[in-house]
């Protein structure tokens, strides 16, 4: 299996507000000294709770900021923050809130067509864009409409569908559902397998909710308090936890009766 | 006797009818889950048997608390009664705490208000509070303020300001929507203490079948402001029969974190 | 179109909407038709009242015919305004986009720049201009202008620093969108309500300021006609003929009112637009547009 997306000793403080004029600078370690390998065919499910630096790793893996040490390599080629248009091409990114990550004042063919205007792709984007769009099961007459006229389902297909439009290789979610309603959650779940299936793409998937993990990632990463508690095989480390905050974790998740 | 009955209640907001003729009742000691995804007319509902429908909404229909009528009750009852007979968790407990006074002293308030206490025991009976929801060192954390407190600490002063008084019915909007697994574990366990050493009836607000399976016994499912489906929380997860009611259990399987075969 | 009706809809959009088109129109007809030459002095013709000799509001001290004069003024007004308005614009915006977009030493110094600068007021900057310059259009101009420019610096600061750190603008970078493209394409459409709104404010702002130079002596001079040096001139007969006074003053004072009520209706518009959006967040508006 090729390797993918491969992060070494990556790390990344942000400096807080100082509390007074006279009280020293103080920084927050998000991210500590993780590193992590996405293999082609794998899936990869980050958990962690809320300030766990989950996302701030998955930034850093996008190279969307910058790591204070550590590097991040793609197919042996190191990535620097930046435009990047070669590793745009390849991966891509679905965020947590489907209204936010969407520009209120574009339409939907000017969101979807962004990646292929960026990275200047070949090819008629307008057509591309209709058929993106059919891919995420919306139809193509959305397309000279604004967000807003959405329902939070339909954003986050939206954005699906920006984020496949330069048929990127990786995909990565930070936090895709958990804005969603619970039948949304659904059904948004279920198409994200089957767009991963039908365009035979990576997942990277960053969740607090090991539930959806489960379901579609092969590996895990738990995260805590910026370091990488356990890593490996999902079957294993969610049948089997070694480390004892992943078992806490495990044990807080409400389940339904059987 | 019921200590809450909701009969054909109705709330209309600019012409869009938001919550449909929904009727319900709980007993005093008893936990209802009243279940629904966003707009579903579930928090509305919750507003409006505590007098706190935002303005423009018109509620109609009967709400009786105890067999007194709470619809058309003027603000200075319906505020008394919210400190005496009811009390509200917030889904996002900052914004139930004023972010300008201590931590102590929005705890005495309502002790003051309500149950004529002076400064000194209101005082003594905050820090009660305070350990009683199991907050970490009661004495350093009345005297803190609101943003000194992480989001799994605020909730549980909002739970013990909620509490303070006594209240024979709480409501408790998503309290745990906004907090993180681990801690969502520790609130739901509380809340099943205090609730249950209190007498208190409650009703639970939430989206989540897991979280209400825990804590309920019975559940209400709402979909567009009706009521669909209504019944033991036990059956109807596991033989839910209204449509809508099958396809969030399947839904909630789906995303849930059973082992499902892949 | 849809802005023009959100605007109509409130009443002090409606009201400021009718205000300064009526300032507009004049200063329109201004430029092909006058009564009389509103520069043209006629002593001999004597001081005429209201209604007399074909003067609808009467003639001033050196009998120039005062309605020519008001439609006359209409033009250097709205003219002085509405290029103080592009200057605070272009002013404001560059400082702003400045002050988010370069390396952050380099922002914190513009930003307080702008501070020190918005600590003097408007006029007392025109007022040594004029000094130093001569009293002019162009003075009074650029004096209202960078100083309503560093205003909306302010402004325009916050909203684009809250546009830049919006989901949106993460996901146009990971589509591989650079800077440029993200300033054009995300964050001028979304802080361009904010400024349309500022600026409706800063054509109120300079309409004043113009009235007030020309009015303490710091304006174009004669032969040009503005409604401040209209009243400074006749201040002096104000008991014998008040009316004269009075006229030019509620011109400025309609003007002023005029810009600030199109500016509540504005902020009314986009307000109203939010409120739509959030509304369809809390899932009160029907679902499954497609």
């Amino acid at each position: 299996m090729t390797q993918l997306l491969k992060g070494t000793g990556l790390s990344r403080s942000f400096r807080l507000p100082r509390t007074s004029l006279f009280a020293p600078a103080v920084h927050r370690h998000a991210v500590q000294n993780v590193s992590l390998e996405l293999r082609e065919g794998n899936s990869l499910g980050i958990v962690g709770e809320s300030g766990s630096g989950k996302s701030t790793l998955a930034r850093l893996l996008l190279a969307l900021d910058r790591p204070d040490t550590g590097t991040v390599h793609y197919r042996g080629r190191e990535v620097k923050p930046g435009r990047q248009p070669w590793f745009r091409r390849e991966v891509q990114v679905v965020l947590q809130d489907p209204m936010g990550s969407l520009d209120p004042r574009a339409t939907v063919r000017d969101i979807v067509a962004e990646p292929l205007e960026c990275l200047k792709l070949p090819g008629d984007h307008d057509d591309g864009v209709d058929e993106l769009l059919r891919a995420v099961g919306l139809d193509p007459s959305v397309r000279g409409r604004y967000p807003h006229e959405f329902s939070g389902g339909q954003r986050q297909r939206i954005a699906l569908a920006r984020a496949l439009a330069p048929g990127p290789k990786v995909l990565v979610g930070d936090e895709p559902l958990s804005a969603l309603d619970v039948s949304v959650r659904a059904q948004i779940l279920a198409l994200l397998d089957d767009l991963a299936e039908a365009y035979g793409l990576t997942l990277l998937l960053v969740s607090h909710d090991i539930g959806v993990v489960r379901r579609l990632c092969t590996d895990v990463l738990v995260m805590k308090d910026g370091r990488a508690v356990e890593q490996g095989p999902a079957a294993s480390v969610l049948a089997d936890p070694q480390h004892s905050y992943t078992r806490r974790l495990l044990a807080a998740v409400p389940r339904l009766p059987a | 006797m019921s200590l809450l009955t909701i009969t054909d209640l109705s709330v209309r907001i600019a012409g869009t009818t938001v919550v449909d003729e929904v009727s319900l009742s709980l007993d005093p000691g008893e936990r209802l889950a009243l279940i629904g995804e966003s707009g579903s007319g579930k928090s509305l509902t919750a507003l409006a048997v505590l007098g706190l429908l935002p303005d423009g909404a018109q509620a109609t229909g009967s709400i009786r608390l105890g067999g007194q009528e709470l619809l058309g009750l003027d603000d200075r009852e319906l505020s008394r009664l919210r400190g005496e007979r009811m009390a509200m968790v917030f889904q996002e407990p900052m914004s139930a705490l004023n972010p300008l006074m201590r931590i102590g002293k929005q705890l005495a308030e309502p002790l003051r208000l309500h149950c004529g206490l002076n400064r000194r025991q209101a005082r003594t009976a905050a820090v009660e509070l305070a350990a009683q929801v199991g907050l970490p060192d009661p004495d350093l954390i009345v005297r803190s303020w609101p943003h000194q407190l992480s989001g799994g600490q605020r909730q549980r002063v909002g739970l013990a300001m909620a509490l303070a008084t006594r209240p024979a019915l709480l409501i408790a909007d998503e309290p745990t929507t906004a907090l993180d697994v681990t801690v969502q574990a520790d609130m739901l366990k509380l809340l099943d203490d205090l609730v249950r050493e209190n007498g208190t009836a409650l009703l639970f607000i939430s989206h989540d079948l897991a979280v209400v399976a825990q804590l309920c016994s019975r559940a209400a499912v709402l979909k567009d402001g009706r009521l669909v489906e209504e019944g033991a929380t036990d059956t109807l997860v596991r033989h839910p029969q209204h449509p809508y009611t099958q396809r969030l259990v399947a839904a909630a399987r789906a995303t849930g974190a059973e082992e499902v075969p892949r | 179109m849809t802005v023009l009706r959100a605007v109509l809809k409130s009443r002090s959009g409606a009201v400021g909407l009718v205000l300064v088109g009526l300032l507009v129109l004049s200063a329109l007809v201004s430029l092909v038709w006058t009564p009389y030459d509103p520069t043209l002095a006629r002593p001999q013709d004597g001081w005429l009242l209201p209604f007399s000799g074909g003067h609808v509001l009467g003639t001033d001290r050196l009998g120039r015919d005062e309605l020519s004069q008001l439609l006359a003024g209409a033009r250097g007004t709205l003219l002085t305004a509405l290029l103080a308005a592009a200057i605070a614009a272009v002013v404001g915006l560059t400082l702003a986009l400045a002050a988010v977009l370069v390396p952050r030493w380099i922002g914190a110094v513009v930003v307080q720049l702008t501070d020190v600068l918005i600590a003097f007021p408007v006029l007392l900057i025109a007022m040594i201009l004029t000094a130093v310059y001569g009293g002019s259009t162009w003075t009074v101009v650029t004096a209202v202008g960078v100083g309503a420019g560093v205003n909306l610096a302010r402004v325009a600061r916050a909203e684009a620093g809250r546009v830049l750190n919006t989901d949106y603008v993460l996901a146009a970078h990971a589509a591989g969108s650079g800077t440029w493209r993200t300033v054009r394409k995300h964050l001028l459409p979304n802080i361009a309500p904010t400024l349309v709104v500022q600026l409706s404010l800063v054509l109120s702002v300079a309409v004043l300021a113009e009235a007030a130079l020309s009015f303490l002596g710091f304006g174009a001079p004669a032969p040009a006609i503005s409604w401040g040096r209209m009243l400074h001139e006749q201040q002096q007969y104000i008991a014998a003929r008040p009316l004269l006074v009075i006229w030019p003053g509620l011109a400025v004072a309609a003007s002023v009112l005029g810009f600030n009520l199109l500016g509540d209706g504005l902020r009314e518009a986009a307000d109203a637009r939010l409120r739509v959006r959030e509304a369809a967040d809390a899932g009160l508006r029907v679902r499954e547009a497609s």
